[in-house]
């Protein structure tokens, strides 16, 4: 059975004058949370604002649940938390909110409702009536997030999320988003925080310079960039006589010795490894204590694919 | 209404800013020239008057409105009503009903002081002062729909573009040829409120329309930019 597309980009440009924003970008986005990454300028912001409308698109088109943005239909299932952190500053938070809900078709009551229930799902239940020019920046950052969850969207937008939070103030917006992936939205979080999107998800898009680079699994990305052997750690009591075993595998590209208890070698075929090791280290009676793969990883990949973006995946 | 909303939006931002007071102090220069001109036996509505029609009230407006409103759009802070589902056209109208009420207040502020000013210093023709506070509300609402047309078309310099304007159609362009008056809303304002058009009370060559055509004018200065402004922001890019 095909996942439901939500979001779809269909061969979308969008050009500002002679800078190309977004090229020729086709892509679809399901339920449950994607993590939007890419260096600055990459397109990400561009992205974001085509699927809001706050941009057209200078070609192709956007559809949300099969409607074509911008619309005002798909308005009422878009909610939208934009990179500004500029509000309306003369207002309180709750007085913000309950504006926007109100503008988004609900009436006084349930206006205010909604405004307060939001705000208290973002943790600020305590600075309700407090003016958003006081605010922290996490404390901005939590009020964008409650007014685009007001109208309860199937799909949620938020660009930068994380920007300017302290650890703690990330590790709660990080669970109020898998909160949202876990109700069954479709979330695409736009930011630079590698390790936080990680945390998040495995689902990412890449863009590079308004292209897309790759999309899908980030292991399954990581398994198709052959042209960056991966890495594979190892600690054992017997470095160098797992590496003259292994040296005899034709996968192996490079081998080394990091620390007296450590190996590190690069394959192109990380299977037939993983299948080896274990066969190996048995028969030269080497003692494994640990294993991992440092570079199946988001940084890693998306190090690898904006570097050298010419081997772009999908 | 959405529009509605955004009218109490504005209106409510409108009145915890600092400089929306500063600004309305303005409606005291008209009356305090008017004093001193007419404390010297010119009359202070001949100097207050014109000052307050052709000057003050244009600032007062340009600087309240069309600045907040360009701001709104340079800081992206109005994606936070287009991406509502309601049509970009009724954002404007919001701003320019939440930004009539705030201007309105201060233009018949100005009106009133001036009028006090007058009966201090000379004769107070009651009747006629009747009619100053309904001709400074349409001039309020003229003044209010160009700036927010401004504001929304010219973000990155509201003010300056909108006193550029005001300032050829009320100054440079009815000294230039006395016909162009007709073009001018502080002209027309003068029509309905009885308030001297030229400095100093001097005559004006052209003859004065009937009431009815000066409150259309001021009407299509509110409407026409506020359309203009808002057939181009539906399709444009916010950035």
């Amino acid at each position: 059975m095909n996942p439901e597309v939500v979001i779809e980009f269909n061969a979308v440009s969008k050009w500002y004058g002679v800078v190309l924003g977004l090229r020729e970008v086709s892509l679809r986005i399901g339920r449950g949370i994607t993590g939007l990454l890419g260096p600055n300028g990459a397109g990400k912001s561009t992205l974001l604002k085509v699927l809001t409308g706050e941009v057209s698109p200078s070609r192709g088109e956007v559809k949300v649940f099969g409607q074509r943005v911008p619309s005002l239909d798909a308005f009422k299932r878009i909610g939208y938390a934009p990179e500004i952190e500029v509000f309306f500053e003369e207002l309180t938070a709750r007085e913000f909110v309950t504006a926007l809900a109100q503008a988004s078709g609900m009436d006084g009551a349930t206006a205010r409702r909604r405004a307060e229930e939001t705000l208290h799902e973002v943790g600020l239940e305590k600075a309700l009536d407090r003016r958003v020019s006081t605010y922290s920046k996490g404390m901005r950052q939590r009020t964008k997030l409650a007014q685009a969850l007001l109208h309860d969207p199937d799909v949620v937008l938020l660009d930068e999320p994380m920007t300017g939070l302290d650890p703690l103030a990330r590790a709660h917006m990080g669970e109020l988003i898998q909160k949202l992936g876990a109700r069954g939205k479709a979330v695409v979080v736009s930011s630079h925080i590698l390790d936080e999107v990680e945390m998040m998800t495995s689902q990412i898009v890449v863009l590079y310079k308004g292209q897309l680079l790759a999309q899908g699994d980030v292991h399954a990305i990581r398994a198709m960039i052959d042209r960056h052997p991966h890495r594979v750690a190892l600690t054992c009591d017997a470095p160098r006589a797992l590496a003259a075993a292994l040296v005899g595998l034709p996968s192996i590209a490079a081998l080394r010795f990091p620390s007296d208890t450590t190996l590190e070698f690069e394959t192109r075929d990380p299977d037939a490894c993983y299948g080896a090791i274990p066969k190996l280290a048995l028969a030269h009676n080497v003692k494994i204590t640990a294993l991992s793969s440092p570079d199946d990883n988001l940084a890693a990949v998306f190090r690898y694919l904006t570097t050298d973006p010419r081997g772009g995946v999908s | 209404m959405s529009a509605l909303t955004v009218a109490r939006t504005v209106l409510l931002r409108a009145s915890r800013r600092p400089s929306t007071y500063v600004i309305s102090a303005l409606a005291f220069v008209p009356a305090l020239f008017g004093a001193i001109l007419g404390s010297q036996g010119h009359g202070a509505l001949a100097g207050g008057g014109p000052l307050a029609l052709r000057l003050v009230a244009p600032l007062m407006v340009a600087a309240m409105v069309a600045g907040p409103v360009g701001e709104s759009f340079e800081n992206r802070t109005v994606v936070y009503w287009f991406t509502r589902p309601f049509p970009r056209w009724q954002v404007l109208a919001g701003e320019a009903l939440g930004h009539f009420a705030v201007a309105s207040l201060a233009l018949v502020l100005a009106g009133a002081l001036l009028a006090v000013a007058n009966a201090l210093t000379g004769t107070a023709d009651l009747a006629s002062l009747a009619r100053i506070p309904v001709g400074l509300v349409l001039e309020a609402a003229a003044l209010v729909g160009f700036s927010v047309a401004i504001g929304a078309l010219v973000p990155k310099h509201p003010v300056l573009a909108a006193l550029v304007v005001l300032m050829l159609s009320e100054g440079a362009l009815p000294m230039v040829w006395d016909k162009l008056s007709y073009l001018s809303l502080a002209y027309h304002t003068s029509v309905l409120t009885g308030l001297p058009f030229s400095f100093l009370g001097g005559a004006s060559d052209v003859a004065a329309p009937p009431l009815a055509v000066s409150a259309a004018v001021l009407l299509v200065w509110a409407a026409a930019p506020l359309a203009v402004a808002s057939a181009v922001v539906r399709d444009r890019d916010l950035g």
